[in-house]
C-alpha cells in the first residue's frame, strides 16, 4: 500500500475519523496513524530515500512513493507540561515520538495541512495581532506582559484577560481550562500577575462572535448566538445546548483580510475568531489546530472540503 | 519563576476545573478500526457527518477548549 494521504492523528481524534470516511467515499488511499498506536507499529524512515516503512495489526504500507498529501493533527510544541513526574521510560517515548512525528517533515514534495512549522509560528498570538492589523484587521488595544500597573494604566476599567497560550493543566485528578475572561483591570497586581505574562485586551462590548474556518479556497462563516444574542465574555463558557451557529457570508473586505493572513501564515487550515462590533469587525485570534467537527452539517461540509484537499492539494490554495 | 506559597495567578484564578479525562466516554461496543482509520459500533462509523452527527463526548470535549489538544 503506498497511500496518497497520510493522517498522523490521535485515536480519540473524532474530526478525523470524519475526513477518514470522505476519503474512503472518494476512493483515496490513506493511512491514519495514531500516536497511541505508535508502540504497537514498526517504523522504518529512510531519510535519504524518503520512504517511511509501516508493519503491524492489519497494516503494511509504504509512505512515499505517491504520496500527494500530510495531514499533520498533532502537536508541534509541548503545550502542556505533566503534572506529575514521568517514569524515565514515559519521558523517553514523550519526547522521541514527538521528534518522530516532527521527522516526517522529510516528506517536504508533499502539501502539508498545516506544516508543523507554519503552525509553531501561527500559534504565537501577539505575532497573529501584529499581521492581522498588516492584513487590514482592526485589532482591539492589547498589551502582552506580567505588568499589572501598566495593564491597569492601559486599561482602566473593564478589559479581557487571556492567557498568551492555550491554559490547559492537570492539578490533581483535575484539569483547568482558563477561557478568555471579562475582568476588572483594578484586579490584576503585582501578586497576582508578576509569575506569568498574560494577554489584556480592550472589552469591546457589546459583540458577537464569528467563527470563519478556511480549507484551501474554501470558507465557512458562523455567527454564534445565545436566544439570538451575542455572548459577552468567553462563547465556549455557554452550555452547547444554547449555542446557535448562523452561517454569514462576510463582506469582502474582510473575506480578503483572512485570505491575506492565512496566505502570510502559510496555512493551508485556519479556524479565526471574529467579532462584530457597533465599531465594526475586530480580529481576535486564528488558530491552526482549531476544532471544527462541532461545526459540520450538510450544509457546512468542512470534513468534505479537508478531504478534498487532502486527495487534491494542487487543485486549492496551497501551502507548503 | 513561581514558589510554594505564591499568590495565585489571576489566570489560574479564573480558571475552571473540571474532572481529568485520559479518553472520552464511547458507546458500548465502540471499537477503532485500523484499515477504515475510524471508530465503528455495529459495523458503521460512530461518527458521521451527513448529518452533522457527533458523538457528544467529542462535541464537548472541542467545544470547552476551543482548539486541539491533539496528541498531549
Amino acid at each position: 500500500m503506498n497511500p496518497a494521504v497520510l493522517i498522523v492523528a490521535g485515536l480519540y481524534d473524532f474530526s478525523a475519523d470524519l475526513v477518514a470516511l470522505r476519503l474512503t467515499e472518494a476512493g483515496v488511499g490513506f493511512l491514519r496513524l495514531n500516536r497511541e498506536h505508535f508502540p504497537d507499529l514498526r517504523f522504518g524512515l529512510d531519510p535519504l530515500a524518503r520512504t517511511l516503512s509501516v508493519g503491524g495489526p492489519e497494516l503494511d504500507a509504504l509512505v512515499g512513493p505517491g504520496l500527494r498529501s500530510v495531514w499533520f493533527r498533532q502537536p508541534v510544541f509541548l503545550r502542556n507540561l505533566p503534572a506529575e513526574g514521568l517514569a524515565p521510560a514515559e519521558q523517553l517515548a514523550r519526547s522521541q515520538w514527538a521528534a518522530f512525528t516532527r521527522s516526517l517533515c522529510v516528506f517536504h514534495d508533499a502539501t502539508w495541512m498545516n506544516h508543523p512549522q507554519r503552525t509553531y509560528v501561527a500559534e504565537s498570538k501577539p505575532y497573529q495581532l501584529a499581521l492581522a492589523t498588516e492584513c487590514g484587521f482592526k485589532v482591539p488595544e492589547t498589551l502582552v506582559g506580567n505588568d499589572a500597573v501598566s495593564i491597569r494604566t492601559r486599561f482602566p476599567g473593564l478589559l479581557i484577560v487571556k492567557s498568551l497560550d492555550s491554559v490547559l493543566l492537570r492539578d490533581g485528578d483535575d484539569s483547568l481550562f482558563t477561557y478568555s475572561t471579562v475582568a476588572d483591570s483594578s484586579e490584576l497586581v503585582e501578586s497576582n500577575t508578576a509569575g506569568a505574562p498574560l494577554l489584556a485586551q480592550r472589552l469591546l462590548d457589546p459583540k458577537m462572535d464569528l467563527r470563519v474556518t478556511i480549507v484551501g479556497k474554501e470558507m465557512f462563516a458562523v455567527r454564534i448566538l445565545v436566544d439570538n444574542k451575542g455572548v459577552r465574555g468567553d462563547w465556549r463558557t455557554v452550555s452547547r445546548d444554547r449555542l446557535v451557529y448562523e452561517d454569514v457570508e462576510i463582506s469582502p473586505s474582510i473575506e480578503k483580510a483572512c485570505r491575506a493572513l492565512v496566505d502570510h501564515l502559510g496555512l493551508a487550515f485556519a479556524a479565526i475568531d471574529l467579532i462584530e462590533t457597533p465599531e465594526g469587525v475586530f480580529f481576535i485570534e486564528v488558530n491552526p489546530t482549531g476544532e471544527w467537527g462541532w461545526l459540520v452539517t450538510a450544509g457546512r461540509p468542512i470534513d468534505k472540503a479537508i478531504a478534498n484537499w487532502l486527495a487534491e492539494p494542487g487543485c486549492h490554495a496551497a501551502a507548503a | 519563576m513561581y514558589k510554594n506559597g505564591d499568590p495565585k495567578h489571576i489566570l489560574l484564578t479564573f480558571a475552571t476545573r473540571r474532572p481529568y479525562r485520559t479518553t472520552p466516554d464511547l458507546p458500548e461496543h465502540a471499537k477503532y478500526d485500523r484499515i477504515r482509520g475510524c471508530w465503528i459500533q455495529e459495523g458503521s462509523p460512530l461518527v458521521r457527518s451527513s448529518d452533522g452527527t457527533m458523538i457528544s463526548s467529542t462535541k464537548k470535549a472541542d467545544q470547552e477548549t476551543g482548539e486541539d489538544q491533539k496528541g498531549e
